[in-house]
Order: C-alpha cells, then structure tokens, then sequence
C-alpha cells in the first residue's frame, strides 16, 4: 500500500509538469499574436506596418525571446504566485479567476448534486429491475438523453417558456449575495441541464456496475440462504457496486466542466467556462493557459484522490 | 442460384441480428439512412445557400422544414448539415484508427521508456474534457473542414491507443504468438497477421459509439462559433441562428431532432456491437 501511495505520489508532479508544457505549447500554436491585435486595434491599420512599434509591444509582452526562455519565465512567475494579467483586460489573471470561479463552483456544485443522485439512483433502479417495464424506461429516457446534444436541450429550454408563456429567464446575471433568489433560478436551470446531460452517462455506467455485482457469488449465497430480497440489494450488493462508481467522480467532474463550458455560454453567465471561450476568441493566451494548468492539476489532483481512496475501500487494488 | 444462396446466408445473419438485437438493427437503419442522406442526399435537395423570397416560411408545400431568415431552404440545409457532420465524424475516426494503430503497437511492441512517456501523455489528455481539447485544437488548427477533422481525429485517437496497446499486449503474450516468433516470423508480418485481427473488434466497438460522440463534438464545436464557417450549413450553427427568431420554433427544431437522431443511431448501433463482440458482457444488455 505504502509504495502505491508513494509511487502515484511522485507521478504528480511528472504529469503537472507535461501538463504545463502542453497548455504552453499549445497556446503558442495558435496562429495570430496579440502584437497583431493590438496593433489593428488601437492604432488602425496603417500603424500594424510600424517596425519599430511591433518590436516594443513584443518586449512587452515577453515574445521576443526564445520560445523556452518564454516557458521558464512563465512557470517561474506562477510558481512564485504571480499569474500575470489578461492581455485583452489588462486585469490580474488571479483576480479574474477569484470572480469567474464563484460563478461556476456554485454551477458545478449544482449541478453534481442533481446530477449524482439522479444518475445514480436510475441507474441502480434500472439494474435491480432488470428486463421490467420499468428498467425499459428508465433505459429508453437514458439513451435518448445520451443523444440529446446539451445545447439542444438548454436552448428548447429557453425557448419554450418564451413561446408557451412569453417568461424568460432573468437577466443580466445577478452575484449569489446580491439578489439569491434572482440568482438561484438563473444558476440551477443550466445546472439541471447540465446535470441531465451528464446524469445519462452515470446512469448507464451505474447500471452496468450493479449488475456485474448482483451476479456474484456472494449475492446468490444471500438469496440461497433465504435473505430477502431488500436486504440483499441494500446490504451486499449497493455497498459493492458503490466501490467502483468512486472511480467515476474524475469521469463526473470533467463531463461537468466540459458541460459548463456550454451552458455558461447559453445561459451567459460569466463564468470560468465562458472565460475560456472569449480568451480563446481573443487570443488571450495567459488566462488560455493559465485555465488549462488550473483545470488540468484540478483533474490530476481529482484522479490521485480517486485512485487513492479505491485502494483503501478495495483491497484487491492495493495488492497488486 | 447464387442469388439465392448469397442471400441464404446474409438474410439468415440480417434475421438473427433483428431478433436477437433489435435495437441494433434499428441504429444500424438509422446510421445507414444518415450516411445515405450525408451522401446522396445534397443531390436531391437543392441548393443548401440559395436565397429566396420567401422569409422564414412554415413547414410544408414547397419547402418541406420551411425557411430560414434569409430565405433559405431548411430542408436543404439539415441535409448539408447531415453531409458536414457525418463526412466530418468519419473522417476523424479514419485519422484517429489511423494514429491510434500505428502509436498503440509501437508503445505496445517497443516497450520501455517510450511506452511509458506515451502513457503518461494519454493519461494527461484523456484527464481533460474532450470538448475542452477540441476548442483549443480547432484555434490552433484553423476553422476549415480538414483542420476540424484532424483536429477531431487527434483528440478521438486517445482512447483508441489504449485499445489498441491493450489488445496488442494481450495478444503478444499469446502461445501462438510465440510460436510464431520461434518460428522466425518477422515483427511486422506478427503484426499484421496475428495482432491487427485482434484489435479489429473492440476497436470497432468503440469507434461505433465514438462516431456519435464526433456528431455532438461537431455540433458543440459550431454552436460555440468555433467550428466550419458560413455559409456552409452546420447544425450547431443552425441551432444558434435560430434563437435569433425564436417565435418560428421549426427553426430549432429539425437540427436538433437530426443531431440527436444520428447520435441516437450510432449508439444503439455501437451498444449492440458491444453484446455482439465482448462474450463477457453477454446476456447482461
């Protein structure tokens, strides 16, 4: 167990480390520079052929040194806490990053807990139900939502209150303190958008975990020595197929974030996921990626508890 | 009579897969009548960016999902959405399959650093939502039909390595292969003959269920206006144009109801693919 610990352990730093590599390389692919923005942008296009001027905005923005001195600088500068500013707001990355933040924490914490239960609940009913009417339902509104695109459903669900009973969502976006009821309903109908989307695929992999549980051995000895039947589900095959949808949460987070992306778009709410989209359409290429280190260790981290508290609920793990 | 004895042996297979996978064989229908529709079907209706006079007109008579803001015909352009969509989603699992089984047995058969590197690549990218990756891919690439393709091809080859190297180990440590290689037989001839059949079904299975994955990537890419420009239609697009004339609501509906009909499809398609293929799975769909 120890030497499991010990060895995910040192592989953080390794992958944090790729991961800043490939959100800085692949930032830097981008065709198209700030200097050209800025350069058609504030001084009109006659001034972009300046040479003179290209050449101080590059020094300004560190990009006329060598692309790996360009990296070390970076990473140098995050690592003393300094994340540097928005090339298109001006604004401290960090401080942008505190207000988005609260935006989609309170989304995505919405969102899970819609999204968890729902997922699995149906997906456990459906499994203990096996070949029933009820496990063909639950199974058909599965599927079907797996093939609902999530900006489908957010835009008919913006659009039908409009057509139905002329009500639309309120807006512009109010903060959580300012206005809670205004809030409330402008976060939690993206968040249940997002939450069904997502609850499709939880809700299937939860299926597929019970039942591989309830064909064990120890679930037909219950039976066999006269258990009832609630009992046995409750008792020896919910808290076996709970192991392995621990694994999932990494799964949940990311398919939250990835929905977040979406629904903070549709539902314009400002925020990480709409950050993402504007930087990429600006050519921000601090907060671009600055957001994919952030989220990229967040998901790292995410998979290391994981792994981590598999082991200690399945001994079979930590043998190996 | 050899009509006759072709079709005895496919009816008697197309019969079997109807009753023993329904739902199969009605995404199978469905993918293949999407496919039919991204092929042919540009030929049959018109002129996908052609303007009229008729301004957001109904459903029904001349123009069978009405028209769009500018005129335009809606069923034309569902059905170029539909080529776009499906000629994208195919083309990127081509390059994925493609990458996928040349790095997953190199990793596989060289073993050792270059292994181990690669996966900690993959876990790396496959820790990041796809949608996030393709995002960036597709500024980094450039907003024309083959960069989303590669772009799309590369994010959905992550996966298949795994497949690929999973199976490619698995079938390495085979007796037969080994025999094979005791018998002299050269690498890429092991490759090709005793691996590569091997990987064939899972990697089959999974990029069934991929290719409805790339239809909503596709959609997701041009709903956010990062994906193929206009005029071309895209079913993404579409969707957002329509919020602009939300009181005319076939607008958004017939490309949200032909996304989730593809996507349905070839995921009834890849689910029955996976009973097909993984015995270990039988008997639990």
């Amino acid at each position: 167990m120890r030497t499991y610990v010990i060895r995910r352990l040192l592989l953080v730093p390794v992958t944090v480390l790729l991961l800043s590599i490939f959100a800085f390389g692949l930032v830097r692919l981008v065709p198209g520079s700030v200097v050209d923005a800025r350069l058609s942008n504030t001084m009109g296009a006659s001034a972009g052929a300046d040479p003179e001027q290209r050449a101080a905005l590059e020094a300004h923005f560190g990009l006329d040194k060598p692309v790996p001195v360009q990296y070390v600088n970076w990473i140098g500068q995050v690592f003393s806490g300094d994340f540097g500013d928005s090339w298109l707001t001006r604004e401290s990355i960090m401080d942008t990053f505190a207000r988005r933040m609260l935006v989609t924490a309170e989304l995505l914490f919405l969102t899970l807990v819609l999204y968890i239960p729902i997922g699995v609940g149906t997906g456990i009913w459906s499994a203990v139900r096996r070949n029933r009417p009820d496990d063909y339902g639950i199974r058909f509104i599965t599927v079907l939502f797996l093939a609902i695109p999530n900006f489908w459903l957010a835009t008919l669900v913006v659009l039908i209150p409009l057509v139905l009973w002329h009500y639309a969502l309120p807006a512009p976006y109010e903060q959580l303190w300012h206005d809670p009821g205004t809030n409330l309903i402008q976060v939690i109908v993206p968040a249940a958008v997002a939450a069904l989307s997502g609850a499709a695929v939880l809700g299937r992999l939860a299926r597929s975990e019970m039942l591989e549980v309830l064909r064990q051995d120890y679930v037909r000895t219950a039976y066999a020595k006269g258990v009832s039947g609630r009992v046995v589900i409750l008792r020896h095959a919910l808290r076996n197929a709970m192991i392995p949808l621990i694994t999932l949460i990494g799964l949940v987070f990311a398919e939250g974030v990835a929905g977040s992306v979406i629904v903070e778009q549709i539902f314009g709410l400002p925020g990480m996921g709409r950050l993402l989209v504007q930087s990429i359409f600006a050519n921000d290429l601090p907060v671009v990626q600055l957001w994919m280190l952030f989220f990229g260790t967040a998901f790292v981290l995410i998979n290391l508890t994981v792994d981590l508290s598999y082991a200690v609920f399945d001994p079979r793990v930590r043998f190996q | 009579m050899s009509t006759a004895s072709w079709c005895g042996r496919r009816c008697a297979g197309a019969r079997r897969l109807l009753r023993q996978h329904p739902l199969g064989a009605f995404g199978l229908l469905i993918a293949l009548a999407m496919i039919a529709l991204a092929a042919f079907g540009p030929l049959i209706s018109g002129d996908p960016t052609k303007l009229s006079p008729d301004i957001l007109a109904a459903p029904g008579g001349e123009y069978w999902f009405g028209t769009d803001h500018l005129g335009r015909d809606y069923f034309a352009r569902v059905v170029a959405g539909a080529r776009l969509s499906i000629s994208l989603a195919l083309t990127a699992m081509a390059i994925g399959v493609g990458i996928a089984l040349v790095w997953g047995m190199a990793s596989a058969y060289a073993a050792g650093l270059f292994d181990l590197l690669s996966q900690r690549v993959l876990d790396m990218l496959l820790a990041f939502p796809g949608l996030v990756l393709l995002l960036l891919m597709a500024q980094v690439t450039g907003r024309n039909w083959q960069s989303i393709a590669l772009g799309m091809g590369i994010i959905f080859t992550m996966g298949m390595v795994r497949i690929v190297r999973a199976s490619t180990l698995a079938t390495l440590g085979a007796t037969y292969v080994e025999a094979a290689r005791v018998i002299g037989v050269p690498p890429f001839r092991i490759l090709w003959r005793h691996v590569a059949p091997n990987i064939g079904p899972p990697l089959l299975v999974y990029v069934t269920t991929l290719l409805g994955g790339a239809i909503l990537f596709e959609g997701a890419l041009s709903f956010l206006a990062l994906g193929v420009p206009p005029p071309n239609p895209s079913w993404g697009r579409m969707l957002v144009e329509s919020r602009d004339y939300w009181h005319h609501t076939h607008l958004s509906i017939f490309p949200g109801v032909a996304i989730t009909l593809a996507v349905l499809g070839f995921n009834l398609l890849g689910d029955s693919l996976r009973d097909i293929f993984d015995p270990r799975l039988r008997g639990s769909g």
